[in-house]
């Protein structure tokens, strides 16, 4: 019994390590993206790891139609591999949505994942773009005020609460 | 009268359609003894939860047939819900209400059995199912709230973001990269829609049944030790089950007048890279440890108070119930208490500041 809760154990740890082995595998170049949910027009910053220096990658940014090129990395050397941390400006028209940033050479490819929500502010020469200012303030809603529904909903709190009150007094 | 004697009574009193229905379906089984306190308020506070999960259930339904999971459509598809769906502003605000409720009564009721003793022996299982309970509510709770995709939510987001990024290889399903053909939002939505329900159905069973198997705690008087209860007391369990149904009814009342006076709010669409707005009281009392600790806090403060918790059973393992007996447990868990009704406060108070990146 003992023996095989130690089987377990282990195949359990092993099973919950197993992704953070392949993604940090020597060799095998990953990136990541800072921040994950970014507005479009805004910033994110591209950090990659694991690469020969003197690489250069090709950075996209992949929707499920189309690939935007954001530009190139070149690894730096850092220690015994090279790496790279580039800032790259995402199009202030690119639609809301989930999208996969991409970095490739011709022989190695590492992807990250991003958030893209509504730009911040719209471009000066581009008046008709959305220009959600961001805001904490309640959206102001066109709510549908009906009597009846109204009259329905106090009738129906009504019973309910005399109801209620007769079950929990008997 | 004792329970088998009013049992007896009942079945004399059945009509035509109670005997057809008892024939076939055995109705007079739920007429079992019960504790005659399990009918105060204190000891329905379980069964209210209940009632109100019933309530979400039926809403959420209905919302869902409306609600468009997608980053690009999801706070469109909310304000098409409050101003263009049937009923789709009070049901809104119906689920939301409700969701306030249901969350309170489920902390009161974990706070009653604290108090009341009623995690101890033979009901230790119960206990961590319960916190089980505890935490899908708390997670159908945040996945609701990110839902709406407005300015609060999209910070929720990303606090979640950071959160499972701290977290590793065992917060990946909370990260974006976990999937590249469905965004996190939509998987949010599956959680709360399919993989929280599901979790809470199988731990609500096992709830119920395990109260079942060993009866309603005691009363904690001075004397009292704790015992399984299960086919004793003066009561019966149908009229325990009127009165959570009663006291459900009087919830849905209040909810529905709260619906009708204070709609579900809705916030501006989600702009990403900023921090304008607070999360929900429930969450709201972490903000003073994530000013002090960045985000991590979200994971150790609650990971510390969830290992606290299931650590009660085992530290007061004595027989006795009241609550003079366990002042050291019951000290050290009132501090902890106020010290998160103090957080709250303070972070209701403090303005909103920028925690995230």
């Amino acid at each position: 019994m003992k023996k095989q809760l130690i089987s377990f154990l282990i195949l359990f740890v092993a099973l919950a390590l197993t992704p953070v082995g392949l993604a940090l595998a020597h060799g095998e170049p990953v990136i990541a993206v800072q921040p994950t949910i970014v507005a479009a027009g805004e910033e994110i910053i591209v950090i990659g790891a694991e690469m020969e220096a003197g690489e250069a990658f090709v950075i996209t940014l992949e929707g499920m139609t189309d690939s935007i090129l954001l530009g190139e990395a070149a690894v730096v050397e850092e220690g015994d591999d090279g790496s790279f941390e580039v800032t790259f400006t995402i199009p202030a028209d690119t639609p809301p949505g989930s999208y996969t940033i991409r970095a490739a050479t011709d022989e190695e490819t590492a992807v990250a994942d991003v958030t893209i929500t509504a730009p911040v502010e719209a471009h000066t020469d581009n008046q008709s773009a959305p220009a959600p200012e961001p805001s904490a303030a309640p959206l102001d809603l066109a709510r549908p005020q009906s009597t009846a529904q109204n009259v329905g909903v106090i009738i129906t709190a009504l019973v309910s609460l005399g109801l209620g009150l007769w079950l929990v007094r008997r | 009268m004792s329970a088998s004697t009013l049992t007896k009574a009942s079945k004399e009193g059945q009509t035509r359609v109670g005997r057809w229905l008892e024939e076939r379906l055995g109705i007079s089984g739920i007429r079992y003894a019960v504790p005659e306190h399990a009918n105060s308020l204190p000891y329905l506070l379980g069964g209210v939860t209940l009632f109100g999960f019933l309530i979400l259930i039926v809403t959420g339904i209905y919302l869902a047939q409306f609600y468009n999971p997608q980053p690009t459509g999801a706070h469109d598809s909310v304000v098409y819900i409050v101003t263009g769906v049937t009923l789709g502003d009070l049901t809104r605000s119906i689920h939301f209400w409700t969701a306030q409720f249901v969350t309170l009564t489920a902390l009161l009721h974990m706070l009653r059995v604290l108090f009341t003793g009623a995690y101890k022996r033979p009901r230790e299982v119960n206990w961590y199912v319960g916190l089980g309970l505890l935490a899908v509510t708390l997670g159908l709770v945040f996945t609701g709230s990110v839902l709406k995709f407005d300015q609060e939510a999209v910070e929720a987001l990303q606090h979640n973001a950071e959160t499972a990024a701290i977290l590793g290889a065992l917060g990946a399903w909370f990260s974006a990269e976990f999937s590249r053909s469905v965004p996190l939002l939509t998987r949010l939505f599956n959680g709360h829609a399919t993989i929280l329900p599901l979790l809470f159905t199988l731990f609500i069973t096992a709830h119920v049944y395990l109260i079942k198997q060993h009866g309603i705690s005691p009363k904690s008087d001075p004397q009292a030790e704790t015992l399984p209860t299960s086919g004793e007391g003066r009561s019966r369990f149908d009229i325990h089950l009127k009165r959570m149904v009663g006291y459900g009814l009087l919830t849905f009342g209040a909810v529905l007048a709260l619906s009708l006076l204070f709609p579900a709010p809705l916030g501006q669409p989600g702009v990403a890279g900023v921090e304008l707005t607070k999360p929900w009281w429930m969450f709201l009392w972490l903000f003073p440890a994530e000013e002090l600790l960045g985000s991590k806090a979200l994971i150790v403060v609650p990971a510390v108070l969830g290992g606290l918790l299931a650590l009660v059973p085992i530290l007061d393992r004595s027989r006795y119930l009241a609550p003079k007996r366990r002042k050291s447990l019951l000290s050290g868990a009132a501090l902890i208490f106020v010290v998160i009704v103090i957080s709250g406060i303070v972070a209701a108070l403090q303005p909103v500041a920028q925690h995230l990146g």
